[in-house]
Formats: structure tokens, C-alpha cells, sequence
């Protein structure tokens, strides 16, 4: 009876290898797309990625820094972005590095260096990054960069920074002495610590409102979106920078529709 | 591999859009039915096939010499294939009725097909299917669209989407058992 009860119950509700393989369906036979299809993505192709360097080892790597490797389709997007801004700023400013295991592409602006901006891109074939993105990102760098060479920039960084070595010395010598007046470079500490987030953020903010005005501002929307639907945790923003989410709320103000998204990996 | 197809993909290495043309005629038709057979939408299967053999012309340049071309060209569309149902969020529209006749008549040219199953009762499965689907993470909707839409192992999965095979497991096992939970609620 109980066996009979069960195999009706399985009659009636398939079970969950059958119902997947019915979603799914049986495997199709090949289907051939017109020659406008081959068009349309030839019309697409642009340069190729070149290939990655073997790395030696030793000090290699130390005269290796003036040999710009970075790839054909960065460097023209950076020319291009330049064009577009106007601004005059050589490629040398752009350092581009490849991980396997970065997934999300990142840009930083670094105060010390040659290389001033800084590329972190994904390796893998399967993660390349669309056009919209890399045009955002570098545009991104860009924009960021023209902010902190103005001296306002640069003197309030210089007088931050400073507090922060200051505070931090004073408070292991206070530590060190064992005084409770140690209190007050430790919140000092903090403090430069906080108004340097904050003045990262800021300067973040200011950034975007120059690439919307260089890109205009659907191109940047589908750049960043582009680059949230990558990311794990488009809400999480790191130190001295707001999160994509924030950008995308300040930039576009709301998501792009599913239509405008679409191909965003097939690039202009 | 023969010598053939290796001296395509060596020339579109170098830029030679011809030679790439001549790998997109022999292997598009099946990267558009694995695309189909995944998406259900004929528009955005031909957007995931161009995608994907643009991202392989992009990545050429890694590309290892010898080896055999499509299986490589097929981790990136199922990469780029799960990606792009993710965005597009496909799973949270209903399969129209014109699209599954379509599927259906495609399919019917493959072996094995049952040509008994009633058609109403399949648009009801695949209904309550995506419905549940719908319900699951994206990384779990990954790991079941590569397992039984693309007929993948685990240990491809783990492949095609980076991860380590005790995460594809663990991922594929929490799926199953949440869309069991899913279905059975479904089905009251």
C-alpha cells in the first residue's frame, strides 16, 4: 500500500533531474546563423590582446619598468579618453597589470612613482573586460589624477598625511611613557584619518561629475553598471573611496534599463 | 586538432579577421544551439554566440598552441553565457509559447527525444522550473544552468567558472536542495 501510495506521488511530481531536464530540454542540432551575423561581429573586432610576458625573475623586473608593455586597446583608450577630455597627460602615467585572480577591475591613483595610475585588470579569457568599462575606468583614473595635482589638493593631502606621521608618533612615545596624554594624538590620529576618507571620497564624487562631462552620461551608466554586475558587492566601498552603488545612485541616478545593457561585453 | 583548423587560429593570432571567419563558419552553429539550449531566447543566444567569439578574438593571445579549439571556444561561452543570463535576468520572464514551439521543432531533429510528451504539460514544468529558479542565488542558477543545460561535470564547472570543485560541489548540492524544497512547495 505505502509502496504503491509512493510510486503514484512520483507519477504525479517529477523528480528534480527529470523537471531540469525538461526546462532545459533534449541538446539542440547545430543552428546556423545568417552571413549578417559574421558581419555584425566583424564590424566589432577590434586589436587583440597581446600576449603575456614570461616574467623572469631577479633584477629583471627592476629595469623591466621602462618597457611599456601594456596592452594596444588600453593604450588607445587612453589616447582617446585624453582626446576626449582634453587633457594632456602621457601613456607613461598609465601602469596596467594582469592577475588571474583579480575579478573585479580596479583603478587607483597613486601619489609616488613613475606610473601614477594604476590598472588592475582580470586575465582570464573568460573575464575580459567590455569597452564601457575600461572606458570608465580609465577616464576614472584620469579624472582623479587632474584632481590631486591641484595645489588645494595637494597641500591639504601634505598637511594630512603630516598630522597622521605627527599623531602617530606622539602617541607610541605617550604609549611608550605610559601617559594618559596619549588620548590626544590618538584621536588626532583618527581624526586625520576620517577627514582623509573623507577627502578621498570627495575627490571621488568631484571625478565622476568630470567623466559624465568628458563621456556623457550614458556611457559612463553603462560603464558602471557594467562594472557593478561584475562585482560581488556593488554596496561595499573601501577606504577613502564610495561604493559603485554610490556612484551609480550619484551618476545615473537609477538603473539603466535591461534593454540598454544588453551586448554591453560586445563593446563599440 | 587538424593541421588545418591550428594554421586558422595561428593566422587570426595575427590579426587576420579572414582566417577568424573561417573558425566562426565552422563552429558557430554549435555554440548557437549550446546558447539556445541554455537561454530559451533565440535574440539573446545569437548576442551570447557573437559575444563569446568576440571575447575568444579578443583572447586569442592565450590561446594554447595545439590544443583543440572548441572546447576552449565553449568554456567562454558558457562563461559569458551564464554571465549574460544574469544580467538580463532571464529567468525572471516566463517562456513564451511561440518561443517553446520553436525550441521544440529545433529539437526535434535530435536523437532521443520523446516525441510523446504532452506539450501543456511540458510549458508547466518549465514554468514551475524557472519560477524556482528565479528563487535561487546567481551563483546557484550558474552552477545548475552549466550542470543540465550545458551538460557539464563538476570538474568542468570548476573550470569554466574559476572556482575550486568542492565549491562547485557544495554550490551544486545547496542548488539541488533548495530547488527540491522549491518545487515541492510549488506542487503543494
Amino acid at each position: 500500500m505505502y509502496e504503491w501510495k509512493q510510486e503514484g506521488s512520483n507519477r504525479e511530481q517529477p523528480d528534480l533531474e527529470e523537471s531540469l531536464a525538461t526546462y532545459y530540454g533534449p541538446q539542440m542540432r547545430e543552428q546556423p546563423l545568417s552571413s549578417a551575423s559574421w558581419q555584425r561581429l566583424r564590424s566589432q573586432l577590434g586589436p587583440q590582446r597581446p600576449p603575456r610576458k614570461w616574467r623572469k625573475p631577479g633584477l629583471h623586473r627592476f629595469w623591466r619598468r621602462n618597457d611599456r608593455s601594456d596592452p594596444a586597446y588600453i593604450r588607445e583608450t587612453f589616447y582617446r579618453m585624453t582626446h576626449e577630455a582634453p587633457v594632456f597627460y602621457p601613456v607613461s602615467l598609465l601602469q596596467c597589470s594582469f592577475s588571474a585572480r583579480t575579478r573585479m577591475p580596479s583603478v587607483e591613483v597613486s601619489a609616488f612613482g613613475r606610473n601614477k595610475i594604476k590598472l588592475r585588470l582580470p586575465s582570464t579569457t573568460e573575464m575580459l573586460i567590455s569597452q564601457p568599462e575600461l572606458d570608465v575606468l580609465v577616464a576614472t583614473g584620469l579624472a582623479r589624477y587632474q584632481y590631486e595635482q591641484e595645489p588645494k589638493h595637494r597641500v591639504l593631502r601634505l598637511l594630512l598625511d603630516f598630522a597622521l606621521l605627527l599623531s602617530s608618533v606622539a602617541a607610541i612615545l605617550f604609549i611608550l611613557q605610559d601617559r594618559l596624554i596619549s588620548i590626544i594624538p590618538i584621536a588626532i590620529l583618527l581624526c586625520a584619518l576620517w577627514l582623509l576618507h573623507l577627502h578621498g571620497r570627495r575627490l571621488a564624487f568631484r571625478a565622476d561629475v568630470l567623466i559624465v562631462q568628458w563621456l556623457g552620461r550614458e556611457a559612463v551608466c553603462r560603464g558602471l553598471h557594467a562594472l557593478a554586475d561584475r562585482s560581488r558587492s556593488p554596496r561595499r566601498g573601501k577606504w577613502g573611496e564610495p561604493s559603485l552603488a554610490e556612484r551609480i545612485e550619484r551618476v545615473c541616478g537609477s538603473r539603466v534599463t535591461i534593454e540598454e545593457d544588453r551586448l554591453m561585453h560586445v563593446g563599440r | 586538432m587538424d593541421t588545418c583548423e591550428s594554421d586558422l587560429i595561428e593566422k587570426a593570432r595575427q590579426g587576420d579577421q579572414e582566417a577568424f571567419g573561417h573558425l566562426w563558419e565552422a563552429h558557430h552553429a554549435v555554440a548557437m544551439a549550446a546558447a539556445l539550449r541554455l537561454c530559451h531566447q533565440r535574440g539573446l543566444a545569437e548576442d551570447i554566440t557573437q559575444g563569446a567569439f568576440w571575447l575568444a578574438w579578443r583572447g586569442l593571445s592565450g590561446f594554447k598552441r595545439g590544443s583543440p579549439f572548441r572546447p576552449w571556444l565553449m568554456r567562454i561561452l558558457y562563461r559569458h553565457a551564464v554571465d549574460v543570463m544574469e544580467k538580463q535576468h532571464t529567468y525572471l520572464h516566463p517562456i513564451s509559447l511561440d518561443e517553446l514551439s520553436q525550441l521544440e521543432h529545433q529539437a526535434l531533429a535530435s536523437p532521443g527525444v520523446d516525441l510523446a510528451t504532452d506539450m501543456q504539460e511540458q510549458v508547466v514544468q518549465r514554468e514551475e522550473v524557472r519560477q524556482a529558479l528565479a528563487q535561487l542565488n546567481a551563483d546557484q542558477r550558474r552552477v545548475i544552468a552549466l550542470r543540465y543545460g550545458a551538460d557539464l561535470t563538476e570538474a568542468d564547472i570548476a573550470l569554466v567558472l574559476g572556482w575550486p570543485v568542492g565549491t562547485v560541489k557544495s554550490r551544486l548540492n545547496r542548488a539541488r536542495v533548495r530547488l527540491r524544497e522549491l518545487l515541492t512547495s510549488e506542487r503543494g
